[in-house]
């Protein structure tokens, strides 16, 4: 079922969000939606302006940053045709092209707005510790046999300090939806064109709700930085650091969640709204019969009817729940069962 | 809709003119009347600039560099230098002088760990470690600050307000400056076409203060931890935008005013046209 590694390949992009990279000269990363006060057009100002010209009134505008979590959303910049083209592509690939689109019935494909807490800005900070290198020392035995020589380990600590002043892009996901397989979003490698977050339009999305405050995503992302400046081995005995072009901000990323049936079993992929990537897939299990299947599964039953009848019926009802929770759906327990034999017995298809 | 940008028309607050697009950068000047504005959190203020005269043997158009100059009263950063100094003594000389009634039961299990050990060097040992990790700065080293800083009037820290690819450039400038501590003439800076290629605001240049400050002491004195953490350096007063000369040499700047060098791919902009800077 899904999420179970023993029936299911699974694919997770790591987050791409957590390095740090100097911005060079004109290497806009993105762009923000804006509206001209004076004739109400609509504007895009890249990443770092604070001045621009008005394209439709010919004015000239400036833009101040208010304090606070703002959200921007972003469309997505595929469609739910192709996103259901690339989820079968997937499929059938990660298959050996055994499963293809006549084989596996879509269920649904919803397109989620994933949130996440991104912090972006210039950091600056110091940070001061000890670093700990450890050599091997021989040593003269202190017993009664004093020319026996040992080895042993030496720890030695050295101060040090380092100052740090670098672009910092950090994102984490502010909720935790197990079935996407999200564990962070590459924010930072990408031209992507963000817009304001209108509650008002937030009924006709689906929406998934931040569960993780602003507090903790600003000690998660603080902890991580002092991680991530800390040297290699050493240890972290006071920091410092202010983070300024503040921007700590709630990003709505658009993924595609697709759901499919094969062989009864309710399988799911996660497809990048923005890129058309698949960020996680399950698919059904290819390969030979496992014959450990055909002892150990039987033995396992044998021993809990033997021990307690009702054991083996509990045992039962347990794996069904866990896979109905798995898969997110609602099967009838004869399909279930159907499906669960086949995949501990059915072998190759 | 939230508010996650405000908006607004870029005109002088004085003469009504349209100002000039400046990009990423946050001064202004009127082509009209000549005023300097500044982009700051509440929106636009007006903004008075200095200039830093160069030496009189120096011939020729120079580059002007801005920073921000915060002054700093000696005495009170001194006086918050000794308060934490004595703290730090207090709280060495509490753990060296315990005895083992005050230690309690923590001393002992940490005597567990290591049953081989003779109890009294482990405790002796054990103290030792604790009170030399509340770390104060030695004499010389406190000398040393004390000289650096002054015992009287003000001490200034240059925060460099351009900007610049690589940030730890804005550590390193201001580092060089803030150390020299140089004395030079001042002019304000007026007329039309003397554009202030200016990225950081006031408030932004305040926060990275104890930075820059942090960054001029000697390196031993930045490995101490609790000294280090508990220093502020507050300044007297608001920040001054004072634009610095540079001579060019090469692929060089050299300060006219600090006596240091510093390549010019540190500052973003720098190239040819007026002062050297290219427009944005």
């Amino acid at each position: 079922m899904n999420g179970d590694p023993a029936v299911a390949t699974t694919k997770k992009r790591r987050a791409g969000a957590r390095g740090v990279k100097p911005k060079r000269s004109g290497d806009y990363a993105e762009s923000f939606g804006i509206t001209c006060p004076l004739c109400g057009g609509s504007l895009r100002v890249h990443e770092g302006e604070r001045s621009i010209h008005c394209e439709y009134c010919d004015s000239s505008l400036y833009i101040t940053r208010p304090s606070g979590v703002r959200r921007f959303t972003m469309r997505p910049k595929i469609t739910p045709g192709r996103a259901k083209l690339v989820a079968l592509h997937y499929l059938s690939e990660k298959t050996g092209k055994k499963v293809k689109a006549r084989h596996a019935s879509i269920i649904d494909l919803k397109l989620i707005h994933v949130p996440f807490w991104r912090m972006r800005g210039r950091l600056i900070g110091w940070i001061c510790g000890d670093k700990i290198t450890q050599e091997k020392v021989e040593v003269p035995s202190q017993g009664p046999n004093q020319h026996t020589i040992y080895e042993t380990l030496r720890e030695e600590r050295h101060p040090y300090s380092k100052l740090v002043f670098k672009h910092v892009d950090w994102s984490t996901p502010a909720c935790t939806l197990r079935y996407l397989g999200l564990q962070g979003i590459s924010l930072r490698t990408r031209l992507l064109d963000w817009d304001l977050f209108d509650h008002e339009l937030k009924d006709g999305k689906i929406v998934a709700l931040p569960m993780k405050g602003e507090k903790q995503a600003r000690a998660d992302a603080f902890s991580y930085l002092t991680r991530l400046t800390a040297p290699t081995g050493a240890t972290v005995r006071a920091s410092r650091f202010h983070l300024f072009d503040n921007n700590f901000s709630l990003y709505y990323f658009p993924v595609y969640f697709l759901r499919y049936r094969y062989g009864g079993i309710i399988y799911t992929i996660t497809i990048d709204g923005c890129d058309g990537q698949v960020v996680r897939g399950d698919t059904p299990e290819q390969g030979a019969i496992d014959a450990r299947n055909f002892f150990l599964v039987p033995a396992a039953f044998a021993f809990l009817a033997g021990t307690y009848l009702p054991l083996a019926f509990i045992a039962t009802a347990a794996v069904y729940i866990h896979d109905m929770v798995q898969s997110g759906s609602l099967l009838a327990p004869h399909v279930w069962m159907a499906g669960r034999l086949d995949k501990w017995f059915g072998g190759e298809r | 809709m939230e508010e996650a940008f405000t908006v607004k028309a870029l005109k002088c607050g004085h003469c009504g003119s349209e100002l000039p697009i400046m990009g990423q950068f946050v001064t202004f000047q009127c082509n009209t009347c000549f005023r300097y504005w500044i982009l700051s959190p509440g929106g636009m203020r007006t903004l008075t600039v200095l200039r830093a005269s160069p030496p009189p043997r120096f011939e020729g158009e120079p580059v002007l560099l801005p920073f921000w100059v915060f002054g700093i009263d000696s005495r009170a950063l001194l006086e918050h230098m000794e308060a934490i100094i004595g703290r730090l003594r207090s709280d060495a000389s509490i753990i060296a002088g315990t005895t083992p009634e005050m230690e309690g039961s923590e001393f002992e299990s940490m005597l567990l760990k290591d049953t081989a050990l003779d109890p009294a060097a482990a405790r002796e040992r054990f103290i030792r470690d604790a009170a030399s990790t509340r770390k104060v700065p030695a004499s010389g080293e406190i000398r040393g600050m004390i000289n650096r800083i002054g015992g009287s009037g003000q001490f200034f820290i240059y925060v460099p307000a351009f900007a610049s690819p690589n940030t730890y450039a804005y550590l390193k400038i201001g580092r060089l400056l803030t150390g020299a501590q140089p004395s030079f003439g001042i002019e304000r800076s007026e007329g039309l076409g003397h554009t202030v290629l200016c990225a950081l605001q006031a408030d932004e240049a305040a926060s990275l203060l104890d930075y820059v400050f942090i960054a001029t002491l000697p390196q031993s004195v930045q490995c101490n931890g609790d000294f280090l953490e508990d220093l502020h350096v507050e300044p007297s007063g608001p920040g001054r935008l004072i634009e610095f000369p540079f001579e060019r040499s090469g692929e060089s700047l050299n300060s006219l005013i600090g006596n240091f060098t510093i390549s010019n791919r540190l500052i973003e902009g720098y190239g040819t046209g007026e002062n050297g800077l290219r427009h944005p």
